[in-house]
């Protein structure tokens, strides 16, 4: 009898392990009301217990979740960095990395399950959904505090931006306004030195729509890969189409998601139409499929997933560029552009020579591009917002955070160019997640000590000064909801992912795939979500 | 060796045949990525995959290594995750499936239930979390790491059906001749469940092994990030860089365009096989007798 009594101790004790570690979230799930106030009390507690040391005001613990790769000696460097916050706003700064990988579903499960923590970095792409979560409550609404407590990083940010982070005219972040500037401006990137092997005139493509601009181009790859057929004229990847993802260069604005259907013209911006549809479409296959005939694209293009292997072979003859301002602007500036390079390569190894084609937009997504929210949870969104402040106005802590100590970890070598040291702290060039690297004095970014250096400040000149002249794109604001044509919307990314790369490479011909792609994306709907979008784009309007 | 030659009968060969085909399947790959892990990433960019590179390098274990304290601490958590979690694990599944397979335990088809269901109906990702990091407090600690992959109810459905193999009449008489239940599980029942105990192992120990998944949801701290979380983070890294050589370049940097990005992925393979790859011969013998097991009785 008492052996039986054990084997039911011993029963009873492993079924209360495997039921409870096994994950049974029944009991998890319902008490999410009160947990938060467990942990104020809990963080509460923290103060008390601190306060008894120090006759001053305890520092109050933020902690800061952002992405960001493995980072050597990050203890050293806070160390030194909350020394400087204590110092200045009673504060300490628990910055917590979190691999590029896995921040997105990582930060979602914390506001879904109602996690504490005080700043993240947020975004509106690879899955952050800033939109929706400052929309259901997980940002705090920061509209009144800013002007108090981050006066100076309001000002800084160009008011265009302020409208990407806003929810019904209400600011739920704080926009990382960066060195390179947010106005947008796009063009092509040649190979420099085959341009001038084969005497092709780039400078004629300035400021012409896409489709001219390719036409030209045309005769030059085909030249350049006479001489050099080992190299890739153009590139296509399954991921990326010059098209689909690229509305600024067609002078349009997307509507929503960039990739589902539905843009404006820049020059119509009030009508929603099928981008697909455009006689521009039509014509782009055309000639994609004439240069999938000539060889000027790779043939498995449109499977192809990696790019990075070609352009780190400097392999590529032709490419979009995404930086301004071009070779002939900054020429124009007096600006060296000895350091412009093709994507992924250095400039001894694939020189380039850069056109812009495009007008400067700021695109509806600028503001949300990279920003710090404040989590609606926060027992101090106050001192959050001083700290946000302080990275922000302060150089010497954001210089330390982003680049690590001079002499230690970094120096400047004989020509002045920064050198990292190797195995040292090195924030992955993460700098953008935590706050901004724009300055009025170029005081904020480490700039070679040299020709190359005051190039690049010269060049940052002119995007600055254009960000707050720039074009604000028409649909800035406004925020699409998907929800009444959810299905219509994953039907037609169907069509899309499956269509587009082959389209967009040359790869099936455009007489017959062109209209079958159309008709697909009828079939699964297109003029629902064309009607919804335009219905939503005019409510909107006209509350404006 | 002539000899031996000549006994080969022409089906023999054949066998033979195929079999060497099939270990250089299983070999050839590894000895490719374990080449292009050791070649110059310039080399690998021009002229592709070799078995024997153009140009030698270890700049890929050397990048790997650059925070070399993270790796060697990474390691470390690992193994001694894999370890104790192990141990752990077979404890408590062989304790709990050997109860469950006794019959005079009365709700033992009950308790069976309990322990089968969360396979079909789970708790859920953000259940889970709010019950880990809030419930049991265990965010960023080691046992988070162990906690979840204690009891596997796949794991237990094949213990408890070996112990219903050992004959009854073997328990009785142990327990006839006064041992205690903790005794007869320990030194009669335990010795001879060793071919499962061990398949069992194996799995559990690859399981814990190549779990990167909980330290990415659970592990904010560096020191406590496992060998392949790390090694992932690592190889996400050089991506994010590479993508942003063009403004190191502005800087005139000239570190990154250097990057060794496929060997690095192919280093960080190499030693993500790492120690675990010892532990398949020491147990193979076990394993064989012990996928039978499944087979005739499950």
């Amino acid at each position: 009898m008492a052996k039986r009594k054990l084997m039911y101790t011993l029963l009873a004790c492993m079924l209360v392990l495997s039921v409870l570690l096994t994950g049974c979230g029944g009991k998890g799930g319902t008490s999410g009301g009160d947990v938060s106030e467990e942990k104020t009390t809990s963080s509460s507690e923290n103060e008390e217990s601190t306060a008894k040391e120090g006759a001053k005001e305890p520092p109050v613990k933020l902690t800061f979740y952002t992405m960001n790769g493995p980072v050597n000696e990050f203890d050293r460097i806070m160390g030194k960095a909350n020394e400087i916050i204590e110092k200045e706003i009673n504060a300490t700064l628990d910055l917590i990395l979190i691999s590029e990988a896995s921040y997105a579903e990582k930060m979602n499960l914390m506001i879904n399950s109602g996690d504490y923590f005080d700043l993240c970095f947020t975004a509106s792409w690879g899955g952050m959904n800033f939109y929706k979560n400052a929309s259901k409550g997980a940002y705090a609404d920061l509209t009144d505090l800013i002007q108090t407590y981050a006066p100076q990083s309001y000002s800084r940010i160009p008011e265009g931006l302020w409208e990407g982070v806003k929810i019904n005219g209400r600011i739920y972040a704080v926009v990382n306004y960066q060195q390179w500037g947010a106005a947008a401006r796009k063009g092509f990137a040649f190979r420099k030195d085959l341009a001038e092997e084969v005497g092709f005139d780039w400078k004629a493509v300035k400021g012409k729509p896409a489709l001219e601009a390719l036409r030209l181009i045309d005769p030059f790859i085909g030249a350049a890969l006479k001489k050099h057929p080992d190299m890739i004229g153009w590139e296509t990847t399954s991921t990326y189409s010059f098209f689909a993802n690229e509305p600024l260069l067609w002078d349009m604005e997307p509507v929503g998601d960039m990739t589902t259907p539905g843009w404006v013209r820049f020059t119509e911006p009030a009508k929603v139409i099928n981008q697909f549809e455009t006689p521009e479409f039509a014509e782009y296959c055309d000639i994609m499929r004439d240069w999938h005939l000539k060889g000027y694209v790779r043939k498995d293009g449109a499977t192809l997933k990696d790019h990075a292997p070609d352009r780190q072979a400097a392999k590529i003859i032709a490419a979009v560029y995404y930086g301004w301002p071009d070779t002939l602007d900054s020429e124009a500036a007096g600006i060296s552009t000895e350091g412009t390079a093709m994507s992924m390569c250095t400039p001894d190894v694939a020189p380039a020579v850069t056109v812009s084609t495009t007008r400067t937009v700021i695109p509806a997504a600028a503001g949300s591009t990279a920003a710090v929210a404040i989590s609606a949870r926060s027992n101090h969104i106050e001192k959050s917002l001083e700290l946000i402040e302080l990275l922000n106005t302060n150089d010497e802590l954001y210089l330390l955070i982003t680049n690590g100590e001079e002499g230690i970890d970094y120096e400047f070598d004989e020509n002045g160019n920064v050198k990292y040291i190797e195995g040292k702290y090195f924030f992955n060039y993460y700098e953008w997640t935590i706050g901004q690297s724009y300055s009025p004095n170029f005081t904020r970014v480490l700039y070679a000590k040299n020709e190359t250096g005051e190039a690049l400040k010269k060049s940052q000149g002119v995007v600055f000064k254009a960000d707050r002249e720039a074009d604000v794109s028409p649909v800035s604001g406004f925020i699409f909801d998907p929800t009444p044509v959810k299905t219509q919307l994953a039907n037609c990314n169907a069509v899309i992912t499956e269509m587009i790369p082959a389209l967009s490479n040359g790869a099936v011909d455009p007489k017959k795939a062109l209209p079958e792609f159309l008709e697909r994306l009828k079939t699964a709907g297109v003029d629902d979500i064309i009607k919804e979008k335009q219905a939503q784009l005019d409510a909107w309007l006209a509350s404006k | 060796m002539k000899v031996a030659v000549q006994k080969l009968t022409f089906s023999q060969i054949v066998t033979h045949v195929i079999f060497i085909m099939l270990c250089l399947i299983c070999i050839v790959p590894l000895l490719l990525v374990l080449s292009i892990s050791l070649t110059n990433e310039r080399s690998l960019l021009l002229d592709g995959y070799r078995f024997i590179p153009n140009i030698w390098s270890i700049k890929a274990y050397k990048y790997v290594f650059s925070g070399a304290s993270s790796v060697i601490n990474a390691y470390s958590v690992t193994i001694f995750v894999t370890f104790v979690g192990t141990v752990l694990h077979l404890l408590i599944t062989s304790m709990l499936s050997y109860a469950l397979s006794r019959r005079e335990v009365t709700l033992r088809n009950i308790i069976s239930l309990f322990v089968y269901i969360p396979v079909l109906f789970n708790g859920g990702l953000v259940p889970t979390y709010i019950l880990l990091t809030r419930t049991l407090k265990l965010k960023n600690t080691i046992w988070v790491l162990i906690i979840v992959y204690l009891v596997s109810a796949i794991h237990v459905l094949i213990m408890k059906n070996f112990f219903k193999s050992i004959p009854d009449s073997l328990i009785e008489s142990a327990r006839i001749d006064g041992s205690g239940e903790f005794r007869t599980f320990f030194q009669i029942v335990i010795p001879l469940s060793i071919p499962s105990i061990a398949t069992i192992g194996l799995f559990v120990s690859i399981a814990y092994w190549n779990d990167w998944i909980t330290c990415s949801l659970y592990i904010e701290r560096q020191n406590l990030y496992t060998l392949q979380f790390l090694l992932q983070s690592l190889m996400n890294n050089i991506g994010y860089l590479q993508a942003n050589v063009q403004q190191a370049s502005r800087s005139a940097e000239k570190l990154l365009a250097e990057l060794p990005s496929e060997g690095a992925r192919m280093a960080t393979c190499v030693l993500s096989i790492g120690p675990i790859i010892l532990l398949y011969p020491f147990l193979q013998k076990y394993v064989v007798r012990g996928l039978i097991i499944g087979a005739v009785k499950g």
